[in-house]
């Protein structure tokens, strides 16, 4: 594919990396070294109904805020 | 017009004659009559592939981007066993496809031919319709039905399985015509009464909300357009699904975010509070609902969708319209207009100010860092560095596909290719290809501008997870297809 590679681990290095990518005339593989912790808030717990969201501050509520009938859910 | 040719000819004449300009395939012995019949013109394109999965997601792409039918070409027996995880993403998102498979010439079907299945059988589920054709005069029909069934009513995957002896055989080839299909015809104008009640029951309503889906893409940029006038005309809230994203702008006052799973805080609970829903092309899909027996109950609830048999699946509601949305939708602009209506300002202002308390919540927010790159930062640099540029988004799926449908600011349909019903991880890549590198003939820009322009898949890689954790948010320039 003749592509071009970039790979990116401090975030005062991502706009660089970013224009970087805009700007080569090729197919580009951008290799984006993110934080492997963070999860994805808010969220609607298995089970749960929608007015019930936990909000980022709640990560360790996790698993109590997932219902007995929400575990069977996908 | 007709005229005398092979099944095969037939084929790229139907495609042709269709305005297909790109057809995803990999080749194998039971479609080589095919291939050489793409050899012998140049008006259809073929873009080769590595796995047929990968051609049934480059095709979704082609077709998510740019409204038209994606088309597909892969061989008989494990060609199209490999196509069917394709087709079945294809069908959960409404996607507009036309798979040809080859297959063993009709006095070995049923034999355990080598490199032959059932494939009629096995893509039962997984199309919108599908056909075996025995004979070679059948062809042309079922050629031009499957665009027509592919491409109306909800748009969906069809399979045509075409044996190879029915490809080397000779026959009259004719043209599409007006019609195409009888007994297919899905009603696209909504009921004008239901229409007339939909109108009245949103210019009563004190907590309203719009809640769009898929359905209004696929309906056509016009339906985007009228989405926006009506509710800028009416001044209610708008939420969208994952699949509709881009079809109402992100950076609008009135936009509160995707909602669902992984949506918004304030688009959520606008969702449970409201007393007037207006679902325009969605399915409440149970991302969106949560527990089904808190859903939204204080609320009255409009359903457009073109699928009767989406509606009452997940969740009853008061009124539903069938029809396609953009018909819908502009009666329902020039009935607001013509009767002047208006709503309850106090309460619609009551109804702003308290989700402007859940904006204020924050829900997206994250602890940013000096160190590490936090995902959701990286796809806000992405949107920041490309929104004043045509940009094309493919993504795969899961903790990274919610990060940048929540951080990556849509503002146009048709620009934001994402598997959602599936779920399918392999999509994202193949998907880019044709985001980005096909349409641009067809949008009549120059080659070269979208060529190597702003396509950006972001790939999250679980199965690197060890090493780097979650999510990459790796974004790649277009590759060229083919």
């Amino acid at each position: 594919m003749h592509a071009y590679g970039i790979r990116c681990e401090k975030p005062g290095d991502l706009d660089h990396a970013i224009k970087k990518m805009i700007d080569v005339d090729r197919p580009v593989l951008f290799d984006c070294v993110v934080d492997p912790a963070e999860n994805c808030f808010p969220m609607i717990p298995s089970g749960r109904a929608h007015n019930e969201m936990l909000l980022s501050g709640a990560a360790e509520d996790i698993e109590q805020a997932i219902t007995e009938e929400g575990k069977v859910l996908v | 017009m007709t005229r005398e040719m092979t099944g095969a000819e037939m084929v790229i004449q139907a495609l042709a004659d269709q305005g297909v300009k790109h057809l995803f395939g990999y080749p194998g012995g039971a479609v080589l009559p095919i291939y050489d019949a793409i050899f012998a013109q140049d008006q259809v394109q073929h873009v080769l592939v590595r796995h047929e999965q990968g051609a049934v997601h480059a095709a979704e792409g082609y077709a998510r981007s740019t409204g038209k039918v994606g088309c597909v070409l892969v061989t008989s027996g494990p060609g199209a066993t490999n196509a069917v995880t394709g087709l079945t993403d294809a069908l959960m998102d409404s996607i507009p496809l036309v798979c040809l498979t080859g297959q063993v010439p009709t006095h070995m079907i049923g034999n355990d031919a080598f490199q032959e299945a059932d494939t009629v059988g096995i893509t039962r589920p997984c199309t919108k319709h599908n056909y075996l054709v025995k004979s070679v005069d059948d062809l042309p029909r079922v050629l031009h039905e499957a665009f027509h069934i592919a491409s109306s009513g909800r748009p969906g995957p069809v399979v045509i399985d075409i044996p190879k002896d029915v490809q080397f055989a000779t026959g009259t080839y004719f043209k599409p015509k007006e019609n195409q299909h009888t007994g297919y015809k899905p009603k696209v104008k909504g009921d004008m009464d239901k229409v007339r009640q939909a109108v009245e029951m949103m210019a009563s309503a004190k907590k309203p909300i719009f809640y769009t889906g898929g359905g209004v893409i696929n309906s056509g940029k016009a339906a985007s357009d009228l989405l926006r006038e009506l509710v800028q005309l009416t001044g209610f809230p708008i939420t969208s699904t994952l699949m509709g994203l881009g079809a109402y702008p992100a950076s609008d006052k009135q936009w509160l975010g995707m909602l669902g799973m992984h949506g918004t805080l304030e688009a959520n609970m606008a969702m449970h509070d409201c007393d007037v829903m207006v679902c325009v092309g969605a399915r409440f899909d149970d991302r969106i609902t949560g527990r089904l027996d808190a859903f939204a109950p204080g609320s009255r609830k409009i359903h457009i969708d073109i699928d009767p048999s989406s509606i009452n699946k997940n969740v009853n509601v008061e009124l539903p319209i069938v029809g396609d949305c953009a018909h819908v939708l502009e009666d329902m602009v020039r009935l607001w207009r013509t009767q002047a209506k208006q709503v309850d300002k106090t309460a619609l202002g009551d109804w702003w100010q308290q989700i402007d308390k859940w904006r204020g919540r924050k829900s997206l927010a994250y602890r940013q860092s000096n160190e590490v790159i936090k995902p959701q930062y990286a796809i806000q640099r992405l949107y920041e560095l490309t929104k004043d540029r045509d940009t094309f988004i493919t993504t795969e799926v899961g903790q990274h596909q919610m990060w940048a449908a929540q951080f990556y600011g849509f503002s146009e349909p048709n620009r934001w290719m994402t598997s959602g019903g599936l779920g399918t991880m392999g999509y994202g890549l193949p998907a880019a290809f044709d985001g980005g590198a096909v349409p641009t003939a067809d949008q009549g820009l120059h080659p070269q501008q979208r060529l190597h322009g702003y396509g950006a898949p972001v790939a999250g890689a679980a199965a690197r997870r060890a090493l780097f954790g979650e999510l990459f948010g790796s974004v790649a320039g277009f590759c060229q297809a083919g």
